[in-house]
């Protein structure tokens, strides 16, 4: 009964409007789905961010603790003072102490706001000693273990009474003020 | 015979080319001016207009299908002129059109059906005297006045039905593709007047309507959920990206402090390492420990690396109450030294010099024994 001449045209606008409200419709719910996935990538992404940013953030309170900071009234031998030989079991010959190199610690591109303080007593580096060759040794690399200080090259020597050891490229690591 | 409703009925049949236009008496369409006549004749059935020289002619049932036949008509169709427009429009070729009532008293038309429905009955059940009946007149006459003119069209639609029982002769009007008008009770209280085109309408406008209902709810609805999930978003996006935005710099700032402190705090093993030749030089009592280093060959890299190479060496002097079997006893142990220090531990010149030192075994002096090497060191990943 509705197929008739008179309601085809009628018949056949319906069914265009339909398939364009469907294809509306479909385009839509793609819109959607791509808006919805956009969306949580981007709630992931900061999810992310978020977590790396806890998880990291005791860095700055090892930093701090790792890093001695740099004080106005810091010279020459409260620097020597800092390293603290007899903690570590070793002599020092702190009369000798002069100043090495220096430079603000970079790396890949980042520059810190840390500066590597060099020091020695002898020609070559921190000439440290101790009568027991394991006591020198020992204490040695518990120093080397310390992240505030560094050191390139490390020369045993059999002397008279002792062993001494020179550590070459002695510094520490002074964090400059935030 | 023509039958003319108004002037827009008659345009109407005048456009439909296949119209068949039975008789040649006039009908008056409108109710009033016959029965402002007040005549109907029986049998010439002639009613002749006050002032006028057209002839009035008023149908009974009989009058009206015989005329239809006698004109060739196929099909009776009682139709208001707006139907006849359509038909015309639709080109259909059989319409006999009768007089319709005025759009204008439509609704004052429905409103009387009520009162003339027992004049109907009455004839429907016979009981009114038929067209052939001496009696028609009169009671026609007296139906006419008492009803004011407005039982003609019911008269004639009831003489209609009982020619057709089932309506205006649907099967007859479907074959010849014309749309039956429906019966008055089929109508509902409109009476069919532009009830048919609505009908015919509702197709295509509910499709319309869902169509447009549709569309409206469909974007209604979707863009009520792209809020909803915006606003989701924004709730839950915004303190982290807030969070985000002031802690950016910071959070590079946290990884590069974090990869620093990892590469210091790493266990450093070089004065381990150099205890360990030292210790394994000490045991040899005939050979006596003059230097020792280590550095690592990349020399303070900062474990940028994740393998870090050290150099070391070792400079022993070979005791002068040495003698050939402890040198022989050294060089395994010198071997054993290597080894405990790695694998990948290299003597460079380790059985070189040995090899020169045996040589010289003969002469009773210092002698120095070098021995050369690097090892690796795998940072924990």
């Amino acid at each position: 009964m509705f197929w008739t001449n008179r309601n085809k045209p009628w018949i056949a606008l319906s069914v265009v409007i339909a398939m364009i409200l469907g294809y509306f419709a479909y385009s839509a719910q793609q819109d959607y789905e791509k808006s919805f996935a956009a969306q949580e990538a981007v709630i992931k992404s900061l999810d992310r961010f978020k977590r790396s940013y806890l998880a990291l953030l005791p860095a700055n309170i090892k930093w701090e603790k790792n890093f001695p900071a740099i004080t106005p009234d810091l010279d020459l031998l409260s620097l020597y003072r800092m390293v603290d030989l007899t903690r570590y079991g070793l002599e020092g010959e702190p009369d000798k102490v002069s100043e090495g190199a220096q430079e603000q610690v970079k790396q890949d591109k980042h520059i810190f706001n840390l500066h590597k303080v060099c020091i020695k007593t002898d020609g070559r580096g921190l000439l440290v000693s101790n009568r027991s060759l394991d006591a020198l040794l020992t204490g040695t690399n518990d120093l080397l273990s310390k992240p505030f200080f560094s050191a390139s090259r490390l020369v045993l020597k059999k002397n008279d009474n002792d062993f001494s050891l020179v550590i070459h490229d002695a510094c520490l690591y002074l964090r400059g003020e935030e | 015979m023509k039958y003319i409703t108004d002037k827009k009925a008659l345009e109407g049949l005048k456009r439909a080319p296949k119209i068949m236009l039975a008789g040649e008496a006039v009908l008056a369409t409108s109710e009033s001016s016959v029965v402002q006549e007040g005549y109907i004749q029986q049998p010439e059935r002639k009613v002749l207009r006050k002032g006028s020289e057209k002839h009035l002619r008023l149908w009974g049932k009989t009058d009206v299908f015989e005329e239809a036949k006698r004109a060739g008509a196929r099909a009776i169709y009682f139709a208001p002129d707006q139907c006849v427009r359509w038909a015309a429009k639709q080109k259909k070729d059989v319409i006999l059109f009768f007089a319709c009532f005025s759009p204008n008293r439509q609704k004052s038309y429905v409103d009387e059906v009520v009162l003339t429905g027992g004049a109907l009955e009455l004839y429907a059940q016979r009981t009114l005297p038929g067209p052939d009946d001496p009696r028609f007149e009169g009671e026609m006459k007296s139906l006419f006045y008492r009803e004011r003119g407005r039982l003609r069209h019911h008269f004639i639609y009831y003489s209609c039905e009982e020619n057709f029982p089932k309506g205006p002769a649907p099967e007859f009007v479907k074959e010849i593709g014309l749309e039956p008008f429906k019966r008055p009770t089929e109508m509902g209280v409109d009476r069919g007047y532009g009830t048919l085109n609505l009908r015919e309408f509702i197709p295509p406008i509910a499709i319309l309507s869902l169509a447009v209902t549709g569309f409206f709810g469909v974007h209604l609805n979707a863009s009520l959920e792209m809020d909803k999930l915006h606003q989701k978003f924004e709730n839950k996006v915004a303190p982290v990206r807030d969070e985000y935005q002031q802690k950016d710099k910071s959070l590079k700032r946290l990884e590069a402090r974090s990869k620093f402190l990892n590469n210091v705090e790493r266990p450093d093993n070089k004065a381990l390492a150099l205890r360990d030749v030292a210790i394994a030089l000490s045991r040899m009592s005939n050979l006596l420990l003059i230097d020792a280093s280590i550095a690592s060959a990349s020399d303070e890299s900062l474990g940028v690396a994740a393998m870090t190479e050290y150099e070391f060496s070792v400079t022993i002097a070979v005791l002068p109450d040495y003698n050939r079997s402890s040198i022989e006893q050294a060089e395994p142990l010198m071997g054993d030294l290597g080894k405990s220090l790695g694998a990948s531990v290299r003597l460079k010149r380790h059985y070189e010099r040995a090899v020169s030192l045996k040589r010289i075994l003969s002469s009773p002096m210092f002698r120095f024994y070098e021995l050369e090497g690097t090892f690796s060191e795998q940072e924990e990943s």
